[in-house]
């Protein structure tokens, strides 16, 4: 090789260096921008929001036979994003309670369709039913106990979302069995959780 | 040689040329199915086709319980007139005969004739406002314009495009029948398809006017031999009910079972104070005098929706009506009160419209009836709730209290306290838990229950409510002795006679302490 030939193969080099920069520069490392959505943007964020903590130990709430909730722990695997993390939550109570005094709060034919985070704060949970009719009828015990294990479950066990709404094959319904008002998002229920005594 | 080195050169200067280049080719492919993963909820803008009008632009959003459309550029569009108020929550459309009532995050309507009761319809999900205003969804725009003007909305999502069809004249039958139940008769008038109409009343008249639809029936007259209607007369675009003098008539309810529609009036005898005339029917005033004189009973579910169901088949919608009518002839025979179901048969009645019939009834107690179940066989007894407030309502309700400081006490638009209309219910929150801890304490003394206390949920029965309201579990249905006492007579009794003893000791303190601030009777 003489000497112009590596001339021109440091300059390839340096270009390639500069090549790699500039293409992890555009392409990014998986992490959200900075930027938040301009105006007149979709509230909706569906972008995927990463989640610091490498380890996810749960608790679950699941409802006993008559009136309160009670914490069942777990470790779930660990999972990327917020979404897969309620997911993943949402999917491990509607299995069931590893504890025969406690109930799943939903019959086996019903699962997650999708999960979503609406503005900072506001999850949807998305439920469907392989029968594709209501939710299951119930008293409002059973309501209460069925609807604030989901709640309770998803926002006790992540940090910065407030609100649940709740869906059912993808339409939000006024009430979950003809009692609990569902039409607006629902908070934290802690009254419903037994005392660890 | 030389020849060789320079073709070498030439080839490394391309892969420079290349390197310099791929950078943004392979980036450009990722950053796509970068956003083809993240945005699966788009925003985007619909065109909005009138027909001989250029097409208009409506904002959008797909959310999760389908698509949101920008009111303010729709009721532009139709000539609608909007009022926003000055935070930017409630949103009034002005029709001729209405204003109907909008706001972010509460899936409800509130419409407000300019001669009557306010009434509010459920949404299929809530509006959202973001910053190119509120945004709704397509079934608002189907219950305002649509009821309102008589345009037919569809949504082609294919081509985001919202169509609106201008109004018909359809050509529908209607079967007018009438039956008399419990002292109180009811006209049904059973429509082809969901008809468009208003109601007008004149002295002893309640018109059910057509609009822009007709009635394909010839016109006639049916003198009835009924103790409260006299007549029925059907023209081609309304349907006249005579009232004999001492009959009041409700609003109507429409219940839709697509493509067919029912229309209920339900004819009540009057008070003396009850006003037959042009104006809305007029209720016994009851909180004019003070006390309690007009009791709403809400047999909780009906029709289709069955509440608990217990092991031997016990239906809670079925056990509820049973104790109501009881209830409802015990309370008339024990006080001087009127009682009022917000169901008599078999049905479903919106929650909403059950808060809807006590307030236009202006009753002075609102009693909801259910049975409960839970997971497990052991849970028993009664439990009785009156409404919690969810921390998002308290937020609301902030927003609601600053916006209407805003608008100032003497400004036309007072209709704007109506859109938290649910929060009603937060000015009854004291009284409402007086008389459930009346009714518990009664209940566990019958049933011989240890006190659990009274409870606290956000129950939608009991938010509109503009009185004292309570929703009752009179027992488990999950629990396989409970639910054959249920069945015996006696223990139904019991649990009558328990409602009505909290009934008389509520009345009781309630007109005592209003005695004693002066404003009793």
């Amino acid at each position: 090789m003489n000497r112009s030939q590596l001339r021109i193969a440091a300059v390839v080099a340096v270009v390639l260096l500069v090549v790699l920069g500039l293409y992890f520069f555009l392409h990014g490392d998986g992490e959200p921008s900075a930027d938040g959505p301009g105006e007149g943007e979709t509230p909706v964020d569906e972008t995927e929001t990463p989640i610091l903590e490498e380890s996810f130990a749960a608790n679950l709430f699941f409802p006993d036979g008559g009136f309160l909730l009670h914490g069942e722990s777990r470790d779930l695997p660990v999972v990327e994003t917020v979404e897969e993390r309620i997911a993943a939550l949402v999917e491990a109570l509607l299995a069931g309670p590893s504890d025969d005094r406690f109930r799943a709060p939903l019959p086996a034919d019903v699962s997650l369709r999708k999960v979503y985070i609406v503005g900072d704060t506001t999850v949807f949970l998305d439920l469907e039913s392989a029968e594709s009719g209501p939710p299951p009828a119930s008293g409002s015990r059973r309501e209460l106990l069925t609807v604030y294990s989901l709640v309770n479950t998803v926002l006790l066990n992540t940090q910065g979302l407030e609100r649940v709404v709740l869906l059912w094959n993808g339409q939000q319904p006024t009430t979950f069995a003809g009692h609990l008002d569902t039409a607006r998002p629902l908070t934290v229920n802690h009254g419903l959780i037994a005392s660890a005594s | 040689m030389k020849q060789g080195s320079a073709t070498g050169s030439r080839i490394l200067l391309w892969v420079a040329a290349w390197l310099i280049v791929c950078p943004w080719v392979l980036a450009a492919p990722a950053q796509e199915s970068d956003d083809e993963e993240s945005v699966p909820l788009p925003i985007g803008n619909a065109g909005l086709v009138v027909a001989g009008q250029p097409e208009f632009t409506v904002p959008f959003t797909l959310t999760p319980g389908g698509p949101r459309f920008a009111l303010a550029p729709i009721s532009a569009a139709l000539g609608v007139e909007l009022r926003i108020g000055p935070l930017g929550d409630s949103h009034t459309l002005i029709f001729a005969d209405r204003k109907i009532l909008v706001g972010p995050e509460q899936a409800s309507m509130v419409s407000v004739p300019n001669d009557g009761e306010q009434e509010i319809s459920t949404l299929s999900g809530m509006p959202f406002r973001d910053a190119q205003g509120l945004k709704v969804p397509l079934d608002f725009l189907e219950n305002t314009f649509g009821e309102e003007l008589g345009y037919q909305f569809t949504w082609d999502s294919e081509f985001t495009k919202l169509i609106l069809a201008p109004p018909e004249r359809r050509e529908i039958d209607g079967s007018v029948s009438l039956r008399h139940d419990f002292g109180f008769s009811f006209v049904e008038i059973e429509f082809s398809e969901r008809p468009r109409y208003r109601v007008r009343r004149e002295p002893g008249l309640l018109i059910i006017e057509l609009k822009g639809d007709r009635l394909r029936t010839p016109e006639y007259r049916r003198d009835l031999d009924d103790p409260l209607v006299s007549a029925i007369l059907a023209a081609d675009d309304e349907i006249r009910i005579e009232l004999r003098p001492q009959a009041a008539a409700f609003d109507p309810r429409l219940r839709s079972s697509p493509p067919k529609a029912t229309l209920t009036v339900e004819v009540s005898p009057s008070s003396e104070e009850t006003v037959t005339s042009g104006t809305p029917v007029r209720r016994p005033a009851a909180r004019r005098r003070g006390g309690i004189r007009t009791i709403v009973l809400d047999p909780g579910h009906g029709g289709e929706e069955t509440g608990a169901v217990g092991g031997s088949g016990t239906k809670e919608s079925d056990l509820v009506l049973r104790v109501s009518r009881a209830l409802k002839r015990e309370l008339e025979r024990r006080l001087p009160v009127r009682v009022v179901l917000t169901r008599n048969e078999d049905i479903h009645v919106p929650h909403d419209n059950r808060t809807a019939i006590a307030n236009q009834n202006k009753a002075d107690l609102f009693i909801s009836l259910h049975f409960n179940s839970t997971f497990g066989p052991w849970a028993h007894g009664a439990e009785t709730y009156f409404l919690s407030r969810e921390a998002s309502d308290e937020l609301a309700a902030q927003a609601a209290e600053k916006e209407n400081r805003a608008v100032g006490e003497d400004s036309p638009d007072l209709g704007l306290k109506l859109i938290l209309w649910d929060l009603a219910q937060s000015f009854h929150l004291a009284e409402s838990q007086r008389f459930a801890n009346l009714v518990q304490e009664e209940l566990n003394q019958a049933l011989g229950l240890r006190d659990r206390g009274v409870k606290q949920a956000p129950f939608r029965v009991l938010m509109g409510a503009k009185m004292p309201a309570v929703l009752v579990e009179l027992g488990f249905l999950s629990n396989p002795e409970e639910e054959a006492k249920l069945q015996r007579p006696e223990y139904i009794k019991q649990l009558v006679d328990s409602l009505v003893r909290s009934v008389i000791r509520f009345k009781t303190q309630m007109e005592a302490r209003q005695q004693a601030q002066g404003a009793g009777p």
